[in-house]
């Protein structure tokens, strides 16, 4: 297994408020991995960073070994936690506008996912549904044959169906030689899914073990040790 | 990358611009229609009248929905929601600032001409021919007053002029930029900390530019204002040369500044919502 991230004493700091403290992580190619915390841990941060959105304050992220920069945007497919879309286009034209910049679009992939949802082609993006948008947004990430995948709290305000929807569209899309991190906390929705999971607290990362181990270890899931290390 | 983003940018601007240009087109024809009637009643001279009125009202449209988009377009595509998608292209910041930048200057140009065909279009008939025939005039009499040296200068003259106009319109765009890059640092209220940044350089611009004025008024009657005057009354050529140049200078460099900051602010700085 090669390692595709590698996180060196990051740093970030805003103004005086100190959003990540010394993250030190090293993800390895072909697992699923969840990044774990409460709201204002630091996961949408962690990764801002990991997709040169922000730059730290101190230490290094490389991502298959490259500083973070053109050549690792060619390999990262990033879902952010908000509609990206450029509403005034069509869903066929932000398809294009995907297989344009990305190298490993999949095109055919794309609009077999949108035909199966009922998506036209045709369809202006800012007539879809907020549910709708995001599943397009999905989709253009999950068609690319990334090597890493970013996903930034893919299932929060989503109703569980919808919720079955995203993870399948995940798990059953993804390279399966490529990383998947996800940050999330509606660990129980994901954690059948995960091989790893990262638990960040006020911006340090104050666990990262495999999902067996957590569970021989403590004898509980990860959504209960979850609980009981983010205990008010 | 670059042909792409272009392609993009284009599109872009073309879903917005077009419907204008075609707007500003059937307002010269309608109001050149109008005009063919030429009735002597108080109604036809409203009617024609406010046909030119809608005309001119349409040229400064299409000129500032140019200006307006691409400082619109601008903001949005890179500081809002869609700068997650954006910046997260495999492409530079040098790369979006540049293809934005020159697309913006491009519609510009091309508003230009749309405003010169459109009056083409309201003018064709008995106004164009002489204003075509007062061109070709002056062009005849210009080409007769001038020796072949005078030429050249004018040549050179005509390049440097269109170099500054080139320049003028880059860093006025980047201008329009780098308050924005500016604006978008703030937590709150971006859109009005970028037209406060915009003001508070004009505001500056206007005071230096004011005390400059001053300062030539009190010396204009120094020793090397003198010389100065006496070296231009001798090398008028040559002044107007160094005057144009010196204009680019500044140009390239105010354009380097603004340029230099947005790609600062938009690679270290970046603050998306």
């Amino acid at each position: 297994m090669s390692e595709i991230l590698n996180c060196s004493g990051i740093v970030k700091s805003y103004g005086g408020l100190c959003a990540l403290n010394n993250v030190n992580l090293k993800l390895e190619s072909g697992k699923i991995v969840g990044l774990l915390g409460p709201n204002g841990s630091g996961k949408t941060t962690l990764i801002k960073l990991i997709n040169g959105l922000l730059t730290p304050t101190h230490g290094s992220i490389s991502v298959n070994g490259l500083p973070i920069g053109v050549q690792t945007k060619k390999i990262v497919a990033y879902l952010p936690d908000n509609i990206y879309l450029n509403s005034w286009m069509r869903v066929e034209q932000i398809v294009e506008y995907f297989a344009d910049f990305y190298e490993d679009f999949r095109v055919e992939l794309a609009f077999e996912m949108l035909g199966r949802l009922g998506i036209s082609p045709s369809a202006k993006l800012k007539t879809l549904s907020k549910g709708n948008k995001e599943k397009v947004c999905l989709i253009l990430v999950m068609s690319r044959n990334a090597k890493l995948y970013v996903l930034d709290e893919p299932i929060a305000g989503v109703d569980p169906a919808a919720r079955d929807y995203v993870i399948s569209t995940i798990i059953n899309n993804y390279n399966p030689d490529a990383t998947v991190l996800i940050s999330t906390h509606l660990i129980a929705d994901i954690e059948n899914i995960l091989d790893e999971a990262i638990f960040l607290k006020q911006g340090n990362v104050v666990l990262h073990q495999t999902v067996e181990e957590i569970r021989e270890e403590n004898q509980m899931s990860v959504d209960e040790l979850f609980r009981e290390v983010f205990k008010w | 990358m670059v042909k792409k983003l272009f392609k993009h940018e284009i599109n872009a601007y073309l879903r917005v611009m077009l419907p204008v240009y075609i707007c500003l087109g059937g307002v010269a024809l309608l109001g050149r229609l109008i005009q063919l009637f030429e009735a002597d009643t108080t109604i036809y001279a409203l009617v024609n009248g406010s046909s030119i009125f809608v005309y001119v009202i349409s040229i400064l449209v299409c000129f500032g929905f140019s200006t307006f988009f691409s400082v619109v377009r601008f903001y949005k595509n890179l500081f809002t929601g869609e700068g997650y998608l954006t910046f997260t292209l495999p492409v530079t910041p040098t790369q979006h600032l540049l293809v934005k930048l020159l697309t913006s200057i491009l519609f510009n140009f091309i508003s230009t001409i749309a405003v010169w065909i459109s009056f083409m279009i309201f003018t064709v008939g008995d106004v164009l021919n002489e204003v075509t025939k007062a061109f070709t005039y002056l062009c005849g009499k210009a080409v007769q007053t001038f020796a072949f040296d005078e030429w050249l200068h004018l040549s050179l003259y005509l390049l440097e002029f269109l170099v500054c106009i080139f320049l003028g319109a880059c860093s006025g765009v980047l201008l329009y930029y780098v308050c924005i890059a500016i604006g978008q640092l703030s937590r709150k209220n971006r859109a009005l900390c970028a037209v406060g940044v915009y003001f508070g350089y004009y505001f500056i611009t206007q005071i230096i530019g004011t005390v400059l004025g001053v300062l030539l008024t009190v010396f204009a009657t120094s020793p090397v204002m003198e010389k100065i005057g006496e070296f231009i009354e001798a090398h008028t050529t040559s002044f107007i040369h160094i005057l144009l140049c010196s204009v680019i200078i500044i140009e390239v460099v105010i354009s380097f500044v603004f340029f230099h900051i947005t790609r600062k602010i938009m690679t270290k700085k970046l603050n998306l919502e």
